[in-house]
């Protein structure tokens, strides 16, 4: 059970990693227009 | 008939402002570095996502666009082009011949604060979340070794785990929380904010000294589930609150900002420039053309056309003007050019003076009570008195401070305001789905508390009780019915009343006769058509129209006319002259009235019914108001005309002076500001958009019909608003004998955090809001 402490910072270091990328993708306007990332997908240009 | 395309196909002139004027580009073009301009555009008629994509390729195609890209969520276009190849005018035209509308944002509403307001309690929530969901698997591990024993080093493992991830939670995802407990401190009041923030941080600081000292058990994941749920209401809260006009156009200024002015020399000769409104003075001459706001209140000089006043009157027919008229400001041009001469300042104009009127209703509309607010004083004194008592007395029977604290503690976290604070939001969220099914547009969650309490209802004419559009409600031919004639007569005007005619004859099933070439048409503004085809000539128009072309009306035509008459109708003669004869024959009188809708005397009966008091107020001539208040069903001292826009507000000021609560329906931008001062305005969703911007409710069918539903709607909400707040208060009656009895393990405080919410949205999903009646 030593490596608790081990694991424990690891799950977390990777959860942050996955709150940080969150973050950075709100503030490059990624969630802006859900919609349009649907229909986009569609276009042929 | 779809009545948006007829206004864009007969082509009545939009507004579009001085694309090139500096005055424009000020508000609403960005110059780039690079010499490109910017703007954003709010694009309208966007159906679905393949209009989306027409209009995105619409722009993208012309020459010099260097970029357009439409969001496929609100409609807006980021529009950046090279001025010397493209200009936002020809842009805007492609857009319009596709049946689109594309309107300029202001670049000071880009960034609005209300967007960035959204995104930074939603980065809250999520940072929330992410601590609260890691914090609870190491909880998980510290409940069982509650009870299985666990050694040291693991419990202070777990300890640091917990303050690790509760922190942020606490003073960043709090934030909001302990801000407003900073001001009820300022304001000496006890808000829901003060518990909850000083709930937390006690919970917090004791957790802190038990994992340091050693002793005792931390409730560090309490706080962060605590915090988590409340943001949640919060976002709930947020998610309620619609912006229900998006259009920051040059609409909502009402006025243009710049108008032309014309400087005659001695000599006669005529310069034209262009002031700012602002500059603009008393004795000016000004030229307005067709498709232009009327810059300031003044007289006309010269020119005859057409002017729509709606926003004055409501009424969608515009009024002829020539040389000697009044012109009010915010008048639309229709057709001709006008030169008229300034009598009032623009600040004094009449279209400043609603603008005013409705800044001044907004700020003085009355605030509803909400019924969480009155509760949460109650909640958070008697819990904090609870508390201390918990705690002096279990010292007084101990004599051990750390016990008190630890059961005083107990008290605040057991009773957790987590049910309280939700009950409002979900229950407002579900009456909010509900209403926004049926095409009922809310404002925020508050107006169903508001309706719950209406006493009375005011209801404008035109538009609201009425169609708003001109149909012709009986015909009468005289002769021979010539009806492909008439039809070729209006087809190529863009009158109202020639649409009407013209509506009635293509449902009769007139057809215009194509072998037919048409040798001439005339269209003279505020009078009617005429055309020639071979050796006939046709007219088309009002009486004085019929009398300057020397139309010949009999005695027994005239007494047919004069009983027509009696509903005070508009009346389009039509008359037609075979050049074999010298005269002219009156053929037939079309009666055009604006019909009642089909379900305005059911629903006004509905709401009498109810107990609500409704009156009709209008600004048209009393014989109208009559009529059509007889065919709804107001009682005779209920109605008023003539009335106008300060007029309407001050009718519902008076009205809530004897504390009436007062709902006002209406459309146009003549009651705006009684909209802006009803404690519930209520717009029809085809209304003018500075309506729409300052209702709390649009009713997206144009059905009055839905003001009962949402009612009936809004009585549910409230019923459940209740019971959610009900079942918080019999939750913390059960739960504090708990903590006073010291069973408050941290197991149970966290199952009873989650199980008091659960209670509560579960409890909401059960409403179910079918009419059953």
């Amino acid at each position: 059970m030593d490596i608790l402490p081990l694991l424990i910072g690891i799950s977390l270091s990777l959860g942050l990693i996955g709150l940080l990328g969150f973050l950075w993708g709100m503030k490059h306007g990624m969630f802006d227009d859900p919609e349009g990332t649907r229909y986009r997908i569609l276009l042929d240009d | 008939m779809n009545n948006e395309s007829v206004d864009i196909a007969e082509g009545i002139k939009t507004l579009l402002p001085d694309f090139e004027s500096a005055a424009f580009r000020e508000r609403y073009v960005a110059e780039r570095a690079d010499g490109l301009f910017e703007t954003r555009l709010l694009i309208k008629g966007l159906r679905c996502a393949g209009c989306v994509h027409t209009s995105e390729s619409i722009l993208r195609k012309i020459p010099g666009v260097v970029e357009a890209e439409v969001n496929y969520s609100n409609h807006r276009a980021r529009f950046v082009w090279n001025p010397k190849q493209a200009s936002l005018k020809s842009a805007l035209e492609s857009l319009q011949e596709s049946g689109f509308e594309g309107l300029p944002q202001a670049l000071v509403d880009l960034n609005q604060p209300q967007q960035k307001d959204e995104a930074e309690s939603y980065k809250r929530l999520v940072v929330a979340i992410f601590c609260s969901m890691n914090i609870m698997w190491i909880a998980i591990a510290q409940y069982a070794g509650y009870f299985s024993g666990m050694e040291q080093r693991y419990r202070d493992l777990f300890n640091l785990a917990g303050f690790v991830l509760s922190t942020p939670v606490l003073f960043y995802s709090g934030t909001v929380f302990l801000q407003g407990a900073w001001q009820a401190i300022r304001q000496h009041s006890l808000t829901m904010d003060f518990q909850v923030a000083f709930s937390s941080l006690l919970i917090y600081a004791y957790s802190i000294y038990a994992a340091v000292s050693r002793t005792g058990d931390t409730y560090f994941e309490a706080v962060a589930m605590f915090i988590t749920f409340l943001s949640v209401g919060k976002y709930l809260e947020k998610l309620s609150i619609r912006r229900i006009s998006e259009a920051s156009s040059f609409f909502q200024n009402l006025l243009p900002f710049s108008a032309t002015r014309i400087i005659k020399d001695s000599e006669n000769n005529e310069t034209k420039t262009t002031v700012r409104l602002e500059d603009v003075e008393p004795g000016w001459i000004l030229e307005v053309k067709a498709g232009e706001r009327v810059a300031a209140d003044g007289i006309v000089l010269y020119g005859t056309s057409m002017v729509d006043e709606s926003h004055l009157t409501g009424e969608s027919l515009p009024v002829q003007k020539e040389c000697g008229a009044l012109l009010t400001s915010g008048g639309i041009n229709q057709q001709g050019v006008l030169q008229f001469q300034v009598t009032k300042k623009v600040a004094d104009s009449t279209l400043s003076r609603i603008v005013r009127l409705i800044n001044d209703a907004l700020s003085r509309k009355p605030r509803t009570r909400v019924l969480a607010d009155l509760l949460a004083k109650y909640f958070v004194s008697g819990v904090s008195l609870t508390a201390l008592l918990t705690f002096s007395w279990n010292f007084q029977q101990y004599g051990s401070l750390e016990s008190a604290l630890v059961h005083g503690v107990a008290v605040l976290i057991i009773a957790c305001p987590c049910a309280l604070s939700l009950a409002t939001p979900i229950a407002v969220l579900s009456g909010l789905s509900a209403a926004t099914k049926r095409k009922i547009l809310f404002r925020s969650g508050v107006q169903f508390e508001t309706l719950e309490s209406v006493t009375d209802l005011v209801f404008d004419k035109t538009g609201t009780l009425t169609e708003g559009s001109p149909e012709v409600k009986n015909c009468v031919w005289f002769s021979l019915k010539e009806e492909s004639a008439a039809l070729s007569l209006v087809e190529n005007s863009n009158h109202p009343i020639s649409g009407a005619v013209r509506r009635y004859l293509n449902k009769s099933g007139a057809v215009v006769n194509p072998a037919q070439d048409l040798d001439s048409f005339e269209e003279l503004a505020g009078k009617g058509v005429s055309m020639k085809i071979s050796s006939q000539t046709f007219y088309g128009g009002s009486m004085a129209f019929m009398e300057e072309s020397g139309v010949l009306i009999s005695a027994q035509q005239k007494q047919q006319i004069l009983e027509l008459r009696q509903q005070r109708p508009a009346l389009f003669f039509f008359a037609q002259k075979n050049d074999l004869h010298a005269v002219a024959e009156l053929t037939a009188v079309f009666s055009i009235h604006d019909p009642v809708r089909i379900q305005s005397r059911k629903t006004i009966q509905h709401l009498q019914k109810m107990g609500l008091s409704t009156h009709l107020l209008t600004g048209d001539h009393p014989a109208v108001a009559a009529s059509v208040a007889q065919e709804c069903g107001f009682s005779e001292n209920n109605v008023h005309s003539s009335v106008d826009p300060e007029g309407k507000a001050e009718f519902i000021e008076a009205l809530q002076k004897e504390d009436r609560i007062v709902i006002m329906v209406g459309d146009g931008i003549n009651d705006a500001p009684a909209l802006a001062r009803a404690d519930i305005g209520i717009a029809m969703g085809s209304s003018a958009d500075k309506a729409l911007e300052i209702s709390d409710i649009v009713l997206l069918n144009n059905n009055p019909g839905d003001i009962a539903e949402a009612l009936r709607i809004s009585r549910k909400t409230y019923s459940l608003i209740r019971q959610n707040l009900a079942l918080s208060v019999i939750y913390n009656i059960v739960a504090i004998p708990v903590a006073v009895a010291g069973w408050v393990i941290p197991l149970v405080a966290a199952l009873s955090m989650s199980l008091s919410s659960l209670l509560v949205v579960l409890n909401s999903l059960r409403m179910n809001y079918r009419n059953n009646a």
